[in-house]
């Protein structure tokens, strides 16, 4: 441990007056007094030991924050306890932190605060906690030829960090995802298994949808291929008045057994009758196929 | 009288459709009038009433004593005009069918004008019962008198602009029969199987009614001359032109007409049959013709002024089936694969 500097001598207050008998004793302890750099931490104990029934008035102690141009206070810390011989011993734990850029070896100090305490009715006060010491300026090392890098440390290796787990998690999320995708594709009918033959209508509604748009000869396109995918459906060729036959085959279909009516009505109009025309709304012909395509998948 | 109601049907326009609706009404009092004697058979009824309006000529085929007599005996009584019957047997001639020869009452040879002549030209309705009892001599004159509707006989072309010919043909026996030549066959419109009826009702009806035991009683409670049999020609062309049959549906019949003539071609698979050997020929363009001529009056007799493929359908077995030639090798099968024949053409060919 750092030689124990006393920095201000055991004062005794001989003066006159009842001050001098309730602080019986003031000291400032410090680490050594010299070799203060820029920067360096100061750790100052002033212990007071006072009278009873005398209390320590905390008010009159500095509070942390900047204390002169190039000092400050980061801490000052209050303990208590008995002192020998009667009376209460005060330590007062102050902490310093000096900014001073020396140019050049000189003294420098931490003033003094004042110690105060009353018992009440009546005060006394004192000054403690100077402290002076040397302080020096910072140096550059002088280079050595050829030896600069010594002057860098050697950059520190990147961590990897372990993506082992988390890419075997990744993979089966993605798997399960594609999983799910190929299932999906599949109950609807989408490619690759759009001519999968227990669906013939959800590739007919697509078809469908894509047809009416293209006029009227796209419109009795998208009726042939309605048509065409009710015979899928039934495995033989449908016709009108097999609809009773077919729903009774395929219950599935019986919801909409109005619009299938409908529809084959139409067609019929369409295809044989004598005004060509007065095919069924686009949007209905849609419609219909979108709905036997959720039929044929609840089936 | 008869003279302008047939012009006024020719002349279509306003009048024609009312007029035809108003036939339209004779025709299904003629179905129902016939089915008071004939019960189980409304099919067969309604491929009858078919070919009455296509002026056809009908060949029924069936067992024995499944009503095919009966039901063209009612179908001749409902129809009205005259009606002449002839049982075909080995020995008959073509001149048994012209001429009636016997000794009169002064012991003196005679010839008489026969069967077919009997009524004049004015004949409806000849009934050829057991046609393939008959020798092909017979089944040559028949031939003419459908397909020409005429005759030569006493030295003048006798003609016959009503006639319609029905005749039946059993099909248990194989002794001492003729099978009706390709030609003959092609003439007749339909060839329809008449089956016991299988509604359980119906047979029990047959079978304990008394009203079925007396077969010329029966015949005789039915209403003669529902409909004019003379203006049955003029019905019929006006029903052809008033019905409408769209090209969609042309292209329906001609792809029909193809698959029946080439199956393999189409897709069709019968189980133990090589398809490019099995049809010898057939599917004539005069097949196909009659099958769009009964096609259309199904529709009008179902109240439509279009062809729909359900008519075409309904009237292909009737039409086609007899129509089709197999390989002699298969000939003998012939009742399980035609039909099978036909249905999968239907199942094949997509409808428009």
């Amino acid at each position: 441990m750092a030689r124990l500097a006393i920095a201000a001598a055991l004062v005794l207050l001989v003066s006159a007056g009842t001050a001098a008998a309730q602080i019986r004793s003031v000291r400032t302890e410090g680490p050594r007094p010299f070799g203060v750099l820029l920067g360096d931490v100061l750790k100052l104990t002033t212990t007071v030991d006072v009278d009873a029934p005398f209390k320590l008035d905390g008010s009159t102690l500095p509070r942390p924050g900047p204390l002169t141009y190039s000092l400050e206070l980061r801490s000052i810390d209050v303990t208590e306890q008995a002192a020998p011989g009667g009376g209460t011993r005060y330590r007062i734990a102050a902490e310093y932190q000096t900014f001073y850029s020396a140019l050049e070896t000189g003294e420098q100090t931490i003033p003094s605060f004042t110690v105060a305490v009353s018992d009440g009715s009546r005060r006394a006060e004192t000054q403690a906690g100077g402290w002076s010491y040397l302080t020096s300026p910072l140096r550059p090392i002088q280079s050595l030829a050829g030896e600069s890098d010594q002057r860098l440390r050697p950059d520190v290796q990147p961590v990897i960090p372990p993506v082992g787990p988390a890419r075997d998690r990744l993979i089966a999320v993605a798997a399960l995802a594609a999983l799910l995708a190929v299932a999906l594709a599949w109950s609807r009918a989408w490619p690759p298994f759009h001519k999968r033959r227990s669906r013939p209508f959800a590739a007919a509604a697509r078809e469908v949808a894509r047809l009416v748009r293209r006029g009227e000869d796209g419109r009795r396109a998208a009726l042939l291929r309605l048509h065409r995918a009710f015979d899928a459906a039934w495995g033989k060729r449908l016709l009108g008045e097999d609809i009773g036959a077919f729903l009774r085959d395929h219950p599935a279909f019986a919801s909409r057994a109005e619009e299938i009516r409908s529809f084959f009505a139409a067609s019929r109009r369409a295809f044989f009758g004598r005004e060509q025309g007065d095919v069924l709304a686009p949007d209905a012909l849609v419609r219909l196929a979108r709905d036997l395509a959720r039929a044929e998948r609840g089936a | 009288m008869t003279m302008s109601r047939a012009a006024e049907l020719r002349a279509g326009g306003e009048q024609s459709p009312a007029s035809l609706g108003e036939w339209r009404e004779k025709a299904l009092a003629f179905e129902r009038e016939v089915g008071t004697a004939v019960v189980g058979q409304p099919r067969v009824v309604r491929l009858l009433t078919v070919a009455l309006f296509a002026r056809g000529h009908v060949l029924l085929e069936g067992d024995v004593g499944v009503g095919k007599t009966t039901i063209l005996r009612a179908v001749a009584r409902a129809l009205g005009g005259p009606f002449e019957r002839i049982e075909g047997t080995v020995d008959l001639m073509p001149t048994d069918m012209l001429y009636t020869a016997f000794v009169d009452d002064d012991g003196k040879p005679r010839v008489e004008p026969g069967p077919v002549l009997h009524h004049g030209e004015d004949l409806a309705v000849f009934f050829f019962n057991e046609i393939n009892r008959a020798r092909p001599q017979v089944h040559s004159l028949l031939l003419r008198l459908m397909a020409e509707r005429s005759v030569t006989a006493f030295g003048k072309e006798w003609s016959f602009p009503h006639l319609q010919v029905f005749a039946d043909r059993n099909r248990v026996e194989k002794e001492e029969t003729f099978e009706l030549p390709a030609a003959a066959r092609d003439r007749f419109l339909m060839e329809i199987a008449v089956d016991a009826p299988t509604d359980p009702e119906v047979r029990r009806e047959l079978v304990f009614d008394p009203r079925f035991y007396d077969v010329d009683r029966l015949i005789g409670g039915v209403a003669e001359g529902v409909i004019d049999h003379r203006q049955l020609g003029e019905v019929g062309r006006a029903i052809q032109e008033s019905v409408h049959a769209s090209r969609a549906l042309e292209n329906y019949v001609l792809a029909l007409w193809d698959a029946l003539r080439a199956p393999a071609a189409a897709g069709v698979e019968i189980a133990g049959v090589d398809m490019s050997r099995l049809l010898q020929g057939g599917a004539s363009p005069r097949g196909v013709g009659a099958l769009v001529r009964a096609a259309r009056v199904t529709a009008w007799l179902e109240g439509r002024d279009m062809v729909l493929p359900e008519d075409v359908r309904a009237m292909f077995g009737p039409v086609m089936a007899h129509r089709v030639f197999l390989d002699p090798i298969y000939e003998t099968r012939r009742e399980r694969i035609v039909p099978d024949l036909c249905r999968q053409v239907f199942e094949r060919v997509p409808t428009p």
